[in-house]
């Protein structure tokens, strides 16, 4: 089934030259993470007042924090379990260059989900667009060759759990959110 | 032991480092436009409106660029840790230039009135206003110890409703011994020199937090004005709202001392001892402390900074002015 459904998606490629491009334009490693880091800079300075400052800072805080650790975790699965690319098995339309680390579970999905998801759970106005990134980065890699359906599933959920968890148990971080923030209000900059 | 980081070609390291100062640029532009932080704006207030749209554009066209001149984009390329690095690097440095932008084009602003005459004070000097006129009502305007030239404006506009004015030109911050000193010495040479009975305060900021505190040990003032106090010491902390209306640099001067100066003050303690004498405190927020009767506070929508040079909040300080002048002479004809 993760085979079809990759087949499904794939297949549109090399169909129309535009969707080619924007998922060139999504795929790259550059474009959606850069994206990402931006809105959380915007974010980071957008409170009116002290009390929206904090709650937007602790945002973006967590969001950094529940990416360093999915990408720590995504490391640790990589160690442990290598599942080669479509690319080295089958037949695809490849539009990207050849990765060479494991397929499963895929590192974009890990990220863009570890930092919408940590967003959309606290401000939703601020997660959709995240959100929207860290799913059409994860389409973009199924469709242009690089990763199966369901690296792209599990990269998605475990990015979605880490910052789930943080969310979650985010009190028991409060004093290092402070500490952050403290000092960087000596330097007037949160 | 491979090395910590790859950066694949000076090329590409650049390219990365340069799409990611110009993009983030144009992220706090955004930002600063969107929320009005006068020390992180590179447009003048003049321009603000293009302020969100050019951050905007300054994003777009620093991918276009980025992608336009980097092929490498779709070969192996930077892995998160590189990308993480140099988005920090490029963020940081973007973030100095926008700062000592806003700095630089901060300092171009000029400012200055000429007093009628200065009165010397020891470590500050008394600006009049108002000499020509024949005052019988005087105020004595406390700028904050950091921003001296701050209510020069408001001080000819009070001139022109016909009140002797002398502002306290600080020349460095004064410690509390020293603030009450000049205070008593101002206050004197308005009283006895020029022959005026009918004095009054008007501070801003810490100039605010003086003003009330001054008012508890001179009963023979007439009232007080507190335009954005600051009141508490406990809630005085640095942080992003200094750079609101100001760059880095002022914002930081801004900010010292003022802590130490405030806990001496305690003019929350004293605004009790006021024997009924009106006062008027002027805030952004609502200002949590007891009732009393003679105590009025009013919140204005702008910022606490600028309040020194707001039309609004002068109009305000001439309204209540008049309405005490009015309080004073029907309390005399009750008395005759």
């Amino acid at each position: 089934m993760d085979y079809a459904l990759f087949r499904a998606i794939n297949n549109l490629a090399g169909r129309w030259p535009l969707l080619d491009a924007f998922m060139r334009l999504m795929v790259n490693d550059y474009f959606v993470p850069t994206s990402m880091a931006l809105i959380l800079v915007v974010m980071w300075f957008w409170g009116r007042s002290e009390s929206e400052r904090a709650h937007y800072q602790r945002i973006a805080i967590l969001a950094a924090l529940s990416l360093i650790t999915a990408n720590i975790i995504l490391k640790g699965c990589n160690l442990i379990y290598f599942r080669p690319r479509p690319f080295d098995a089958h037949e695809v339309h490849l539009l990207f260059y050849k990765p060479w680390d494991s397929s499963f579970p895929s590192n974009p999905a890990t990220v863009g989900f570890s930092i919408s998801v940590a967003v959309i759970l606290q401000d939703v106005a601020w997660g959709i667009p995240l959100l929207v990134l860290a799913v059409l980065f994860g389409f973009a890699r199924i469709f242009c060759g690089v990763h199966y359906p369901l690296d792209v599933l599990a990269g998605a959920l475990l990015g979605s759990l880490v910052a789930f968890g943080f969310v979650k148990f985010s009190r028991r971080l409060e004093g290092l959110i402070q500490f952050i923030r403290r000092t960087l209000k000596k330097f007037y900059l949160a | 032991m491979p090395p910590l980081f790859n950066f694949i070609s000076l090329g590409l390291f650049l390219k990365y480092l340069g799409l990611c100062f110009f993009s983030v640029i144009g992220a706090i532009q955004v930002a600063a436009g969107g929320r009005g932080i006068e020390g992180l704006s590179l447009l003048p207030a003049s321009l603000r409106r293009w302020q969100m749209p050019g951050g905007v554009a300054l994003i777009l066209a620093s991918f276009a660029v980025f992608f336009a001149i980097t092929p490498e984009v779709f070969t192996p390329g930077l892995a998160g840790a590189e990308l993480v690095t140099l988005f920090g690097l490029g963020g940081f440095l973007a973030l100095i230039f926008v700062l000592a932008i806003a700095q630089v084009r901060e300092g171009l602003q000029a400012q200055g009135i000429r007093p009628d005459e200065v009165f010397p004070l020891p470590q500050c000097e008394g600006a009049l206003y108002g000499l020509s006129s024949e005052a019988n009502k005087a105020l004595c305007l406390i700028p904050d110890p950091q921003e001296p030239l701050l209510l020069d404006g408001m001080a000819s506009r009070l001139a022109r409703e016909g009140f002797l004015v002398m502002v306290l030109h600080w020349k460095q911050p004064p410690g509390f011994e020293a603030t009450m000193g000049v205070l008593a010495l101002a206050v004197e040479h308005l009283m006895k020199d020029r022959g005026i009975g009918w004095v009054g305060l008007v501070g801003h900021r810490l100039g605010g937090d003086i003003a009330l505190r001054y008012m508890g040990e001179d009963e023979e003032l007439k009232t007080a004005v507190a335009i954005a106090p600051f009141l508490e010491p406990e809630k005085l902390e640095p942080g992003l709202e200094w750079l609101e209306e100001t760059g880095f640099i002022r914002a930081w001067r801004r900010f010292q001392g003022k802590e130490e100066t405030l806990r001496e003050l305690a003019p929350l303690r004293y605004l009790g001892e006021l024997e009924g004498r009106p006062c008027l405190l002027i805030s952004q927020a609502p200002l949590a402390f007891p009732k009393w009767d003679n105590i009025k506070t009013v919140e204005v929508d702008e910022k606490p900074w600028r309040m020194a040079s707001s039309e609004r909040v002068t109009a305000l300080v001439i309204k209540w002015l008049r309405s005490c002048n009015k309080q004073m002479r029907s309390k005399r004809v009750a008395l005759v």
